[in-house]
């Protein structure tokens, strides 16, 4: 037995998500890349956010906010005080330690480009 | 075209917004990219490639119409999540993103060109092969492919994980669910764990008197003492592991009477889920990109030390600290997606960054984590110190409900990473 739904597109488990990432698809996730100037060291570093944090269309009800529309000061603002344990978290705080100082303004500068 | 006017809307609109003044330049990359295989590092890296430089040509060959992603799919055993919930398609790729998508087998990866299995030729000036896992059928006295439809794996989703989902269903209550976790390293390592979680949850609800051994290859797992915590909370006894040394290490199976001989005797199952060993996908071995088991590569831009133009991401390659896992894949594939574009472009790599965090589950409202920033030293991929590691033990109900929660935020995150 087997339909031929799939995640998205059927009515099940996440029904009507299709739809609204298609909405998002159009003005482009903050953390997609930018086009041809995006492959360099901010962008690099970046990617890796994409995998937990979705267009803002596209994250459900109580799970992992979206990136969008963040501007660069709050972004690396976030960041450290997740690295120091000023912000409680379950797992970027763990995550945040792995970057530098540098690496937090590269990463900051291109998540919140579009917020500029 | 549709197709073409949206695309160049989509850029229009994109270079207006978001690109930063001081360094807005075209793109000037231009070639051919064939990726062969669609799965977490295939899809994402078709996806990368066109997002980053719009003209160059991709073509990705993947021979199914729709994926099921292998996280998640333990959900579907516990009767958590249908099948439907773990399916995607390739649509967008192709209709939003003008990845050309091809429905074929890949037969070779030949000098130049994709060799499909019908003979025919997609040409390219660089190749990425993400083909994920084959099994070694023939490591375990009594198994073969072919019992694979008896003593199904289900560790790639779709069709195994229907029928694994279905034994389960059909077994009584005081049966026993037999896993057998390979050795390292194999396609997401603490999968087997998850899986014995969500056969409990099923079982507590459904069959109270049933029972899920672990015989194991190895002395420890991931995530081991957050899995064994979580069980004894949640299931009591009904889970038991067994380590290779304490008995656990199988030495053969009897598919007609379905018995596992261990070295401390035989164990009596209801339902096997035997997960055998692996190694990269078949066209890997077929193109001359493997050394043993695996495909090693360049830890900066993922190019096949052994094949110059031809990169391979995701668990066929050589990637370790990274495990085999879905995020490291997408990782990886975004990683060489740049490298791609770079290379086409005439341009030096620049180091990547990668991540990886695996969510699992003990019950659907118990999550657990790992996490950890990667670094390529030239030679081998690192793990960054002082970062990652996994969830705190005894973190309480609260936090292990939160980390649930995230798993699936996670899940469409990444998902709508790759696909959509």
């Amino acid at each position: 037995m087997r339909d031929d739904k799939t995640a998205f597109g059927g009515c099940g488990f996440f029904g009507g998500f299709l739809r609204r990432v298609a909405v998002a698809a159009a003005v482009l996730a903050v953390c997609a890349p930018a086009g041809a100037e995006g492959v360099g060291r901010g962008a690099l570093l970046s990617f890796s956010c994409a995998a937990c944090h979705a267009p803002a269309a596209a994250t459900g009800n109580g799970g992992i906010p979206s990136l969008e529309g963040r501007g660069a000061g709050f972004i690396a603002a976030a960041l450290r005080d997740f690295q120091s344990g000023a912000s409680e978290s379950t797992v970027m705080g763990r995550i945040a330690k792995g970057y530098d100082d540098d690496e937090i303004d590269a990463i900051a500068a291109y998540l919140g480009r579009k917020a500029q | 075209m549709k197709r073409r006017t949206f695309l160049t809307a989509g850029a229009a609109a994109l270079a207006g917004s978001v690109l930063p003044a001081h360094s807005a330049r075209a793109g000037k990359a231009r070639g051919r990219v064939v990726v062969v295989g669609g799965g977490f590092g295939g899809a994402t890296a078709a996806k990368y490639v066109k997002l980053l430089a719009p003209e160059v040509e991709v073509t990705l060959v993947e021979q199914n119409r729709e994926y099921h992603t292998c996280p998640f799919s333990n959900l579907v055993l516990g009767g958590e999540l249908p099948l439907s919930g773990v399916r995607h398609g390739y649509g967008a790729l192709s209709s939003r993103y003008g990845v050309r998508v091809v429905h074929s087998a890949a037969a070779q990866v030949g000098e130049g060109k994709v060799v499909l299995a019908d003979g025919s030729e997609v040409a390219f000036d660089r190749a990425l092969v993400s083909p994920g896992i084959d099994f070694h059928f023939d490591k375990m006295p009594g198994y073969s492919a072919a019992l694979a439809e008896k003593i199904p794996h289900a560790w790639k989703a779709g069709a195994q994980t229907a029928l694994l989902r279905r034994q389960l269903e059909a077994m009584p209550d005081g049966g026993t669910a037999v896993i057998l976790p390979p050795a390292n390293p194999f396609r997401c390592p603490p999968g087997p764990y998850e899986r014995a979680g969500m056969f409990a949850h099923y079982f507590k609800k459904a069959k109270p008197r049933a029972k899920v051994l672990i015989l194991d290859a190895k002395e420890k797992f991931s995530k081991q003492p957050l899995f064994e915590e979580g069980w004894a909370l949640h299931y009591g006894e009904m889970i038991e592991w067994r380590s290779a040394e304490a008995g656990g290490k199988a030495e053969a199976l009897d598919a007609k009477t379905m018995t596992v001989e261990t070295e401390f005797g035989e164990e009596k199952a209801d339902v096997i889920n035997y997960i055998p060993p692996q190694r990269a996908g078949q066209i890997a071995h077929d193109s001359g990109l493997t050394e043993g088991d695996w495909c090693p590569v360049n830890t900066i831009t993922f190019e096949s030390t052994l094949r110059p133009g031809v990169h391979v991401i995701g668990d066929s390659c050589v990637a370790a600290k990274m495990p085999k896992s879905g995020f490291s894949a997408n990782s990886q594939g975004k990683a060489a997606a740049a490298a791609i574009v770079r290379a086409l472009s005439g341009e030096e790599p620049i180091a990547p960054s990668f991540a990886n965090t695996c969510y699992s589950f003990v019950t659907p409202s118990h999550g657990i984590s790992v996490a950890a920033v990667y670094r390529s030293d030239g030679k081998a991929i690192q793990s960054v110190e002082g970062a990652g590691g996994v969830s705190p033990k005894e973190a309480g109900a609260d936090f292990r409900r939160r980390e649930a929660d995230y798993a699936r935020g996670w899940y469409r995150a990444i998902t709508a990473d790759m696909f959509y």
